[in-house]
């Protein structure tokens, strides 16, 4: 299939027999994180290509939970010798939603280990900022993808859209914004 | 013991109220838990809502209590649209006298049919126009319905315009066109059609209608 990359979020879906069609969030243990490792690496005996892993917008989160975010990325990450597709917006709402600073957010995560990164528009429901990827990227994304790019050198940025397709000025437009941060960024390197 | 702990997550979220009851979500914010259920209930009934799109208008606002009763009813086993409007569908029809249009059913009925039809169309040529046996080809959906459903397809038909009529319908799907052709069938094709699962010689048929069945795809020959 010629796939350069393969990418899965850290979470679950399916549990009980039901299956929710949503990412749910995972308790942050050292035993669920021995978990994911071992299904990732029975992934990569099947899909022999770099492997990333991806953040999601939680909304809720486990009270037993130990490890961070991303202590509980890292240790996957470090473990099981993947990369990490840091979703950018999924960081600026998990932060907002905890009333968290975004920056300081995205700067637990190891640059280094930052392989892609993902930007998509949300929108805002009973006061949470909701992942929806239906509307045009917030400046508050971008401005927080400018500072994820000083630090990361990621292959790709995607803009994820799952809805309001008709609206193909605001995807140009959004396009067009994150290229100028990207070369913004790119000549900031140089 | 972890997917113990899953499962009553999974389950709360997949109703229109979470029941924060489950002694395995006490500490979680329950305000977060609504939202997600929310979240996570509209995203199923959107599913259907799109594989349903005239029952969903012929709802109306009743489609969101009908689908919080149908989400509370039917947990998710499988997150496809197929799958979601099969059960909807069932719910549909497993409910009692409800003040609803008495064609609603049909139309769902025909909606899921022409769904099906969509998701089986195969890809291979044209049927042969001859041979010595023939079948209903795999991608043919047959339905009867007792409700002449047809006009609310049509644009602007408003809803008065359904009588009740047997409708007999095929929908063929094909993966190389973008949705499946419609037939109204008059009963006895109808019937020719739903008699012919598995492979029958063409002498034994009458030789007009199915080589009218194989030109509109509904059946095939070898």
């Amino acid at each position: 299939m010629g796939l350069r990359t393969y990418s899965e979020h850290l979470a679950f879906t399916r549990a009980g027999g039901i299956d929710t069609a949503n990412l749910l969030p995972l308790l942050r243990d050292e035993a669920m994180a021995e978990r994911i490792i071992e299904r990732i690496r029975a992934v990569r005996t099947i899909v022999a290509v770099p492997f990333q892993l991806e953040n999601i917008t939680r909304y809720v989160d486990w009270p037993d939970s130990d490890l961070s975010e991303a202590a509980f990325f890292d240790l996957i990450r470090c473990e099981a010798g993947i990369g990490m597709l840091l979703d950018v917006e999924s960081i600026r709402f998990n932060a907002a939603n905890r009333g968290l600073d975004a920056v300081r957010e995205a700067d637990l995560f190891p640059s280094d280990a930052i392989a892609a990164l993902h930007i998509a528009g949300g929108t805002r429901l009973d006061g949470y900022a909701i992942d929806s990827h239906d509307g045009p990227v917030h400046a508050e994304t971008l401005s927080l993808l400018g500072h994820v790019l000083r630090h990361a050198d990621p292959a790709t940025v995607i803009l994820e859209r799952d809805g309001g397709y008709d609206d193909h000025d605001g995807i140009g437009a959004d396009i067009e914004r994150i290229r100028r941060v990207v070369a913004a960024e790119a000549g900031a390197l140089a | 013991m972890i997917a113990l702990r899953q499962a009553p997550l999974a389950r709360a979220v997949t109703r229109p109220w979470p029941s924060g009851d489950d002694p395995v979500l006490a500490g979680f914010d329950p305000a977060g838990l609504a939202l997600l259920a929310r979240l996570t209930v509209a995203k199923r009934l959107e599913k259907i809502a799109l594989a349903l799109p005239v029952t969903a208008r012929l709802l109306g606002l009743r489609f969101e209590d009908v689908g919080s009763a149908f989400v509370a009813a039917s947990p998710p086993a499988d997150p496809t649209r197929l799958a979601g409007a099969t059960a909807f569908v069932a719910f549909l029809a497993a409910m009692p006298e409800n003040g609803l249009p008495p064609w609603l059913l049909d139309t769902a009925e025909f909606e899921l049919a022409f769904l099906l039809a969509r998701l089986q169309g195969d890809d291979r040529p044209a049927p042969t126009p001859s041979g010595t046996a023939v079948r209903r080809r795999p991608a043919t959906v047959l339905r009867a319905f007792d409700w002449d459903v047809l006009p609310l397809f049509g644009a602007g038909a408003p809803p008065g315009s359904v009588e009740r009529a047997p409708l007999f319908v095929a929908s063929v799907g094909n993966a190389r066109e973008a949705t499946p052709r419609v037939y109204a069938l008059v009963p006895e094709v109808f019937a020719l059609a739903a008699s012919l699962d598995d492979w029958q010689p063409v002498e034994t048929l009458p030789t007009a209608r199915v080589e009218a069945l194989v030109r509109r795809g509904i059946l095939e020959v070898r």
